[in-house]
């Protein structure tokens, strides 16, 4: 008790744990409502592949000496739209292309990285999330991004889904199925962006994942679903800083850890009360 | 039966291939707009390819598909469609009454919303199916036979002049069949129905016209299933009584 105490004297002391908080709340919104649609249409492989590019974005604002946020957010979205346009449409398997693609991504940013001259950004931070670092321009920036998603998601709610659920059907009726598909790539490009911010590349497909996977297990409506990964992914942020501030540990890492034990703590909870099934 | 001058489905000449492979070759054919018409084929024999060329999924490489006398995107508004399910029913989160109401949907108008008379309409088809004690449940828990239905609630929604259907028996136990083919029967009486089948036994008891499809196409007006359609068709012979078809099915529609 002494130490939540605590933590809520510090929290109110220091701006920066404020905007931690901030962030893990906006980046939960995003990764709630992108990762159910991730995983409704196992896209899981895809949004990783995507991920990993994104290093190449940071690389190369080190090597322009630009922000990283926007140029990795351009960055991102182009890789997006090259891996979704082989993956989706192309000839070859797709996962062999996004597994390239994922390597490549990285190799051209560590290359750019150590072609920039002295300065070189926090790379951890990249990998691994800095949500501790998050300044004020950046929660614009992912407020931002969230009211994109928001509003392009509930504006075509109804389309989305039956992309989703049944493509054929989909294109019988007359909807722009491969437009739909590069928007919704699109988003979840901008999703995986605001994440690497929090956990970082190498874990962001936990928070795309976790969150929607738990949220699948007390729904079977998409909308509902995108609501409560909403809020898994943010008890398990606001946990996970937390547990991490106090113990002094790595909060992206200490972030997916919390959301994995939710979870497992979630099915252990269902096998002990086997009159609610997973209906 | 009543007559209607344009024909639902107007094929000439029509060729499709994947790639090099010719599927369908030289194809007329003619389905009036209150037919009951079933096509029979072998699996691969271009079945369904014919189908999605009269949905305009596909386009042809040769020839012309005239839907009511239009290409087939022009009217899509009156066409529906019951694709071929797998015993799977795949997990996508979504409940029975969700995807009736996918049927009612206006695409391309942004924050398009289902509105009380949508829902009426899914309603009232999902009863017309016998599947309103289901609405709430998740699709994935049906059996192949219900969402059979489901999804002929969710075409009807759309109030279609012509519905088609691929494969609609394929995993139906017979008394679910009987009872897909009765309120097909009753839909007939407002709108044409194609439907495609490898079950030779079902269909030919109850369509109206039926052709035969293995690359070339072969018609039947009396809704019979000739040895020497069967054996052009399958290019073996086949052997009806054995495989419980009767010899000569009546035609029992007038």
């Amino acid at each position: 008790m002494e130490t939540v105490l605590h933590l809520i004297r510090d929290i109110a002391a220091h701006e920066f744990l404020q905007r931690a908080l901030i962030a893990g709340a906006l980046v939960s919104l995003a990764g709630g409502i992108m990762g159910t649609l991730v995983v409704v249409n196992r896209l899981v492989f895809l949004a990783g592949g995507i991920a990993h590019a994104a290093f190449g974005g940071v690389g190369l604002a080190s090597l322009l000496r630009l922000p990283v946020l926007p140029v990795t957010a351009l960055f991102t979205l182009a890789a997006a739209g090259v891996m979704g346009r082989l993956a989706l449409w192309g000839q070859v398997r797709n996962d062999t292309i996004i597994g390239a693609l994922w390597a490549v991504g990285m190799g051209f940013g560590v290359i750019c990285i150590e072609l920039s001259p002295g300065y070189h950004p926090d790379l951890m931070g990249y990998l691994f999330g800095s949500i501790l670092a998050v300044s004020r321009a950046d929660l614009w920036l992912l407020a931002l991004m969230d009211l994109l998603i928001v509003a392009s998601v509930a504006g075509y709610a109804e389309e989305l889904i039956i992309v989703s659920c049944d493509e054929e059907y989909a294109r019988v009726v007359g909807l722009p199925v491969d437009w739909i598909r590069v928007g919704m790539l699109l988003l979840v490009s901008l999703a995986i962006i605001m994440l690497v911010r929090v956990v970082g590349l190498i874990m962001v497909i936990a928070l795309l994942t976790i969150p929607a996977a738990a949220a699948e297990r007390f729904t079977r409506s998409i909308r509902r679903m995108m609501a409560y990964a909403t809020l898994y992914g943010l008890a398990c942020t606001l946990t996970g800083l937390g547990i991490s501030f106090v113990f002094d540990l790595a909060s992206g890492a200490v972030i997916v850890m919390t959301a994995a034990a939710g979870y497992l703590l979630l099915m252990a909870g269902r096998r002990l009360r086997p009159d609610r099934g997973a209906a | 039966m009543p007559v209607n001058d344009t024909p639902a489905v107007l094929m000439t000449g029509v060729s499709f291939a994947f790639d090099d492979h010719p599927v369908l070759e030289n194809i007329d054919l003619c389905i009036g707009a209150n037919d009951f018409f079933g096509i029979i084929g072998p699996n691969g024999g271009g079945k369904t390819t014919l189908l999605k060329l009269m949905l305009g999924l596909l386009e042809p490489g040769r020839g012309r598909v005239q839907v009511f006398g239009r290409h087939p995107r022009e009217v899509r508004d009156i066409l529906a469609y019951v694709p071929q399910l797998a015993v799977d029913g795949g997990d996508f989160p979504i409940t029975v009454a969700d995807v009736v109401l996918q049927g009612r949907l206006q695409p391309r108008r942004f924050g398009f919303r289902f509105r009380a008379v949508d829902r009426r309409r899914a309603e009232e088809e999902l009863e017309r199916v016998g599947m309103t004690a289901y609405r709430r449940r998740p699709l994935d828990e049906l059996s192949v036979g219900q969402r059979q239905r489901v999804f002929l609630a969710r075409a009807l929604c759309r109030s279609p002049r012509l519905l088609l259907l691929d494969e609609p028996t394929a995993s139906l136990d017979a008394g679910s069949q009987t009872n897909l083919y009765e309120i097909l029967r009753e839909l007939n009486r407002s709108m044409g129905i194609v439907l495609v089948t490898h079950d030779i036994g079902v269909v030919s008891r109850h369509v109206r016209r039926l052709a035969c499809v293995n690359r070339m196409l072969i018609t039947h007006d009396e809704g019979l299933i000739t040895p020497e359609m069967l054996e052009e068709t399958y290019h073996c012979p086949v052997d009806l009584i054995a495989h419980g078809v009767p010899h000569r099915v009546l035609h029992d529609h007038g």
